[in-house]
């Protein structure tokens, strides 16, 4: 046995048989069983529609978060407010006193009586400021 | 490579596309027969493995680029859809690829599309002994006569490790057919 020699006349042969006009009919039994959709599949991401409808939704997602954003919009606290008026802002007390009405006067006075006259003391002897109060 | 361009052109075109269809299935339909018989054993199962062959080569002409024969790479689906058969049959079954291929060269015997003299049966058990791709080597070069160039394309495996791997099958089934 010289299974090295495939092109000897003696080769064993696979041995299978085919039935009868098999090979005749299979033309026409593979061509009906073909697809016969001609219409190009179209992947979703290369349709248009698709990526309009992604764009907008970006943008009516985009819309909403700035729209809650500035409805809950945080207020600076109230310290924040006196360093900004003190130290940012180009504005005198006679700017600050125009903003004022009866009910802040009241609260202000109202919060100068809490204040201790050894504090008020203490204030006006260190403070630089003393010439100018006096000359007001 | 011309005319086969050309072909392939023909097969791609949707007014001549059926008409070379007809002509690519007679001219490879014995080839991948015989090829998918060498593998799946049995002339039913051959059918449905061919037919699924046809229509895979259809669905994907317009993904051939031609890097390749248009012989090999039909070759190559036709081994490929027939091993999957076999890997599914056997997870259906719950037995191995291997219980699968033993399963169907007994059924050989009893076949009436299969000659069965003893030797033909012989050296089948012999063959199925071998690992997978050993025996895809085997029966392409020994059977159905393909150069080692071809079954390189075909398997994406060098000629030199083909023509190993050949002289090893050979070896392993001669001893098998003596000793049984």
């Amino acid at each position: 046995m010289n299974l090295s020699d495939t092109h000897n006349s003696n080769k064993i042969k696979p041995g299978f048989r085919v039935p009868e006009n098999y090979f005749e009919n299979l033309t026409d039994i593979i061509m009906a069983g073909l697809p016969v959709n001609d219409t190009p599949v179209v992947p979703i991401y290369k349709k248009q529609s698709t990526w309009m409808a992604i764009a907008a939704v970006l943008v009516i997602g985009l819309c909403m978060s700035i729209y809650f954003r500035t409805g809950t919009q945080q207020l600076p606290d109230d310290d924040s407010i006196e360093n900004y008026l003190v130290y940012q802002a180009n504005l005198n007390s006679y700017d600050i006193a125009e903003g004022l009405n009866s009910n802040d006067i009241a609260e202000l006075e109202a919060s100068l009586n809490t204040v201790s006259n050894d504090a008020i003391e203490d204030y006006i002897m260190n403070g630089n400021d003393l010439d100018n109060y006096l000359n007001e | 490579m011309q005319d086969e361009k050309a072909f392939i052109a023909k097969l791609l075109q949707p007014k001549t596309r059926d008409a070379a269809f007809r002509e690519l299935i007679a001219q490879y339909s014995r080839p991948l027969y015989s090829h998918i018989r060498n593998i799946a054993l049995n002339h039913d199962d051959t059918d449905d493995i061919l037919q699924n062959t046809f229509i895979k080569v259809f669905n994907n002409l317009k993904n051939f680029k031609g890097e390749s024969k248009l012989f090999s790479w039909m070759y190559r689906i036709a081994t490929n859809e027939a091993l999957t058969f076999i890997n599914q049959r056997a997870k259906k079954s719950g037995i191995s690829n291997e219980d699968v291929q033993k399963k169907a060269i007994d059924n050989l015997e009893a076949d009436i599309y299969f000659e069965g003299e003893d030797i033909q049966l012989k050296l089948q058990k012999g063959i199925a002994l071998l690992p997978e791709k050993q025996q895809l080597v085997f029966k392409m070069r020994y059977f159905e006569e393909l150069k080692y160039e071809e079954i390189s394309e075909i398997l994406g495996t060098s000629v030199g490790a083909l023509k190993a791997s050949y002289h090893i099958a050979t070896k392993k089934i001669e001893e098998y057919v003596l000793n049984n």
